[in-house]
């Protein structure tokens, strides 16, 4: 695979699932403060 | 404080409270379904965003369109348009809490339309879309010994659909309806599960089966010989490309149609959201899980293209397509051409293709029920009977010889004209002539993660509708210019016109249609249920 492929594919994955995770962290963060995950 | 008054009202039964403060205080009586956790609204939503679509339409398109440079209108198209109208629609059904044409009633008495016009495009793609997912599940099964031979494409076309001039219906291809059957069972037996039973047990287990299967045909598809050359393909930059505005509008069609924004889905289903729901934060994850499984997509289609192209003896860009003719022409040549396993990986392309289709069916159909519902009162199973019915035997037409043609046409014109239109027409009216974005921010605000204060509104206001409008008058242009598929003498533009635009136009009619019956005299259109902390 030529360089610039591998670093534009790199690139769009960190910041696609970078995208993810981090907004799993927020609303995780968010969701234990307010109990929302709890089942009802 | 204000729970245990009722809200004066006059003589019209209308409250003369502020509309924006009455969250806490007007119940009508109708208790709603309710998600069971915020895992599971999330899956039901990220399970109606990932459809056939990121698997057999990003891919190409991202090729199409600059390779690895496509991915930066991409992304600009998810911050500025997919995502912002995410957050529109959760808050729009989270602050009414009804299904779309409750939700747009509530909002405004002339907005019902909006709502139900959603829903007619939503009843036209189920009907289409459940004879696709009936594809692949019967693919899943000639997968298991490549029952298409060596000629996928006359197996695809003629032993399988039989298909016949456009125009023409011929006779039910049971190939077809007997998987369609299964498909609208299986779909009709979850909605009458409800919410948390139905909809949220199911995502559930597909959703995860769905990511597993896809991850592990990616990574068989990228350790195959010629993988390499499928990424560099699909990644190398073309950066020229940026400054072609059709590239622009190639992606943020792609984001809008991949979300599962602008046809009542999303607004129902935050409608089942509790009092605390985090709207933006679920927007984020919703927006960027669709994004991620798209790029996965892409990788493991690309790479299992590098391999057919090598194996063939031809150019990437000879086996390089989109849409039906990728899935169950293409695939099925790179599957036979598989060195081991073909069986194997063959189930578990088109088991994926069949879980991604079904829970954006589900999702479908279950924005035509809830509205169903709320305006005639019907019982859920009831509602799921007379929708899924009815979608059900239109659906029929297209399990029939001439079926792919009507499904090709329909398809086009529902997509550019319908979802993109309604979408449009959406944001426009509460944007600019309702001019609801800042009270919808100030309900969104508090119970939300991401904060949105200082770049929600004003990208709402401006730069999504430019957007969509720009993308809308690129695809009517285009249409006008050279009407679809008449060039290469596919179709004749009397079919075109009658089966493309009238299937358009019938979205509308049926919003017309549905509008015009009064509603149940049990449904408080002024005033919005209490979140309770009780489910249903």
């Amino acid at each position: 695979v030529s360089t610039a492929a591998v670093v534009t594919m790199t690139l769009a994955t960190l910041v696609l699932v970078g995208g993810l995770i981090g907004s799993i962290l927020v609303g995780t963060r968010r969701s234990r403060r307010d109990g929302d995950d709890r089942p009802r | 404080m204000l729970a245990a008054s009722p809200p004066p009202r006059d003589t019209d039964g209308r409250t003369d409270l502020p509309r924006y403060d009455d969250t806490e205080i007007h119940v009508d009586g109708t208790g709603r379904e309710r998600w069971g956790s915020r895992s599971g609204f999330l899956l039901a939503a990220i399970g109606s965003a990932i459809g056939l679509g990121n698997i057999w339409r990003f891919p190409y398109v991202a090729y199409d369109n600059g390779g690895g440079a496509f991915l930066v209108p991409y992304l600009v198209a998810l911050l500025t348009a997919g995502i912002p109208l995410l957050v529109l629609e959760y808050t729009l059904g989270h602050r009414y809490r009804g299904s779309a044409p409750l939700t747009f009633r509530r909002l405004h008495r002339r907005a019902e339309l909006l709502g139900w016009w959603q829903v007619g495009v939503c009843l036209l793609i189920a009907s289409y879309y459940a004879v696709v997912v009936a594809w692949a599940g019967a693919y899943t099964v000639f997968a298991v010994d490549g029952s298409w031979g060596s000629d996928p494409d006359a197996f695809f076309t003629d032993s399988y659909l039989g298909a016949v001039e456009p125009g023409a219906l011929g006779g039910f291809r049971p190939g077809v309806l007997i998987p369609l059957l299964l498909i609208w069972g299986v779909t009709l037996t979850v909605l009458s599960g409800g919410v948390r039973r139905g909809i949220e047990r199911a995502n559930r287990v597909m959703i995860p089966v769905l990511v597993l299967s896809f991850a592990a045909l990616v990574v068989r598809a990228v350790t195959l010989p010629g993988a390499a050359d499928g990424l560099d393909a699909l990644f190398t930059p073309d950066w020229a490309a940026m400054t072609d505005s059709g590239v622009w509008v190639a992606a943020f069609g792609q984001i809008f149609f991949s979300l599962s924004v602008g046809f009542a889905i999303m607004i129902t289903f935050a409608s089942y959201l509790p009092k605390r729901a985090d709207l933006s934060g679920n927007a984020f994850i919703a927006g960027f899980a669709n994004s991620s499984f798209e790029l996965l997509a892409g990788i493991g289609v690309f790479a299992a293209l590098g391999f057919l192209a090598l194996s063939s003896g031809v150019a990437i860009d000879e086996v390089a397509t989109e849409g039906v003719g990728l899935a169950f022409v293409v695939f099925p040549s790179m599957i036979s051409e598989l060195p081991a396993l073909n069986g194997l990986f063959g189930v578990l392309f088109f088991g994926s293709l069949v879980f991604a289709g079904l829970s954006s069916l589900i999702s479908i159909v279950e924005a035509a029920v809830s509205a169903v519902r709320d305006k005639f009162a019907l019982s859920r199973r009831r509602a799921v009977a007379f929708v899924g019915g009815t979608t059900a035997t239109l659906s029929l037409l297209y399990a029939t010889a001439g079926g792919v043609n009507l499904l090709d046409v329909v398809d086009n014109f529902v997509n550019l004209f319908g979802v993109a239109v309604v979408g449009l027409v959406e944001v426009v009216v509460i944007a600019w002539a309702l001019r609801q974005l800042r009270p919808l921010q100030q309900h969104a605000a508090p119970i939300s993660a991401v904060p949105l204060r200082g770049w929600w509104v004003p990208t709402l206001t401006v730069v999504t509708p430019l957007l969509l409008g720009i993308v809308t008058i690129d695809n009517l242009r285009s249409e006008l210019a050279e009407p679809y598929a008449t060039a290469d003498g596919t179709y004749t533009v009397g079919f075109v016109t009658a089966v493309g635009w009238g299937a358009a136009a019938t979205a509308l009619a049926i919003g017309i249609a549905l509008t015009l019956p009064r509603w149940h005299r049990s449904v408080d259109l002024v005033t919005v249920p209490a979140h309770e902390e009780v489910a249903t």
